[in-house]
């Protein structure tokens, strides 16, 4: 790079960041709520109600279809034109596929490898919606709320009802499988692990809420809030999501594992006199 | 029903539905085919290997087979060469005796044709004395016969002249 290259480069840097200063403490704000308001709206999202057909719901179900139409249309996609396509030596798309449905898969083989086949599929569809619904909220789509304000669009697991569903039809799927499977015993195993909905729904739902928390408390206090936050909402919106996918799934096929685990046959008691006159 | 934290029912309800049409998606339009892809090529490996496990077998026992067959080879022509052995030793002491009676025949019969060669050197020998013997006595009965009708002659001759 020449001398000249640079002096421009720095002059350009310079003045955007002039103009960045200028926007920011020149320029009339909108009219914003209180962080109070804002953050109980976070968590409990009263106000800021989304029409549905006529039915008023959260922003978080709304992001839930979209996340759903938006996976299943990239699903779509990938059916027709790639796996048709698929070649015993894989491309890098078809290796990263491969390596997901593998990961999947091989992680409900070993936690759970008397019964596995449909475990492997949830926990591929479990982990797929939590890491896909997570880093949604980096797009930043808008909603329209009923009060005609705009919205940005949570994770869907931020919003609490999301977080319940995925906590009970993960802890339902364990339970019905340990009934299939384990019988009685596999839905006692389960049933006695009756906290396990409470804690995985409130777990997720704490975790993404946590995040969404902190982000809203920093865009609403820090006036650069659209140059330091983005990089590391993204950093840890992509962390978390990872770490929020391992963490459902691998309770998920800890918990499968356990209900659906076949009774060990005991040894039988052999009688007093046989093990006598064998010790004789 | 008001719960806290604006927990809905019916939301919920919602999100299940979500969750599970999202199920049924991804496993149909993704999971399934492929991991029946991936079975598909694991299960063709596998044959691949069973496959080539199985000829490695066949050739494993077929090498075993040939080895056997080459011991009991070495073993047939380790005994084939003792027999051998043995009956050229046999064939060879059976020679060697012929040959020695053989040669014992010829000594014998040197002998013998020696002794009758001696025998008659001998007889010869006797006859050509004998014949020497009688020649000379004869030769000296002659000489002195001669010589006493020499005398008898001469006496005859003296005796005719004297009278």
């Amino acid at each position: 790079m020449s001398k000249k290259q640079r002096l421009v480069g720095a002059v350009a840097v310079l003045l955007l960041l002039m103009l960045l200063l200028v926007g920011i403490f020149l320029l009339p704000g909108a009219e914003k709520e209180s962080v109070q308001t804002a953050m109980r709206d976070g968590v409990l999202h009263e106000t800021n109600r989304i029409s549905l057909f006529g039915l008023e719901v959260n922003p978080g179900l709304i992001s839930a279809f979209t996340v759903t139409g938006m996976i299943v249309l990239f699903c779509l996609i990938v059916r027709i034109f790639v796996i048709p396509r698929f070649k015993e030596i894989p491309g890098r798309f078809q290796l990263l596929l491969e390596e997901a449905v593998g990961y999947f898969s091989g992680l409900a083989k070993t936690n759970s490898p008397h019964r596995n086949g449909l475990l492997g599929a949830y926990l591929f569809v479990a982990g797929a919606y939590t890491f896909f619904s997570t880093i949604f909220e980096l797009l930043g789509l808008q909603a329209v709320t009923t009060e005609g304000r705009s919205v940005t669009l949570p994770a869907p697991l931020a919003d609490i009802n999301g977080a319940i569903a995925i906590g009970v039809t993960s802890y339902l799927f364990i339970l019905i499988s340990g009934i299939i499977y384990g019988k009685a015993r596999g839905a006692i195993n389960t049933l006695k692990d009756f906290s396990l909905p409470i804690s995985m729904s409130f777990r997720l739902f704490g975790a993404l809420l946590s995040g969404a928390l902190v982000t809203d408390l920093v865009y609403h206090y820090f006036p650069l809030s659209f140059v330091l936050p983005s990089l590391v909402a993204v950093m840890f919106t992509l962390l978390h999501a990872l770490i929020q996918t391992y963490v459902l799934t691998m309770l998920v096929s800890v918990f499968y594992g356990e209900s659906t685990e076949p009774p060990h046959k005991k040894p039988k008691k052999r009688g007093k006199l046989t093990a006598s006159a064998e010790n004789l | 029903m008001n719960l806290p934290l604006n927990i809905d029912l019916q939301q919920i309800l919602l999100h299940a539905l979500n969750f599970v049409i999202l199920f049924a998606a991804l496993y149909f339009l993704l999971y399934k085919p492929v991991k029946k892809f991936m079975d598909a090529r694991e299960q063709k490996y596998k044959d691949m290997s069973d496959e080539a496990g199985k000829k490695l077998g066949e050739a494993d026992r077929a090498v075993a087979e040939l080895e056997e067959k080459l011991d009991g080879m070495s073993a047939e022509a380790e005994k084939q060469r003792t027999a051998i052995l043995a009956g050229a030793q046999e064939q060879a002491a059976k020679r060697i005796g012929e040959a020695n009676d053989e040669a014992r025949k010829i000594v014998e019969q040197a002998r013998d044709e020696a002794a009758a060669i001696r025998r008659k050197a001998v007889s010869d020998a006797e006859e050509d004395i004998s014949r020497l013997a009688a020649e000379s006595v004869g030769k000296a009965v002659m000489e002195s016969a001669g010589k006493a009708f020499d005398t008898f002659l001469d006496a005859i001759e003296k005796e005719g002249k004297n009278g």
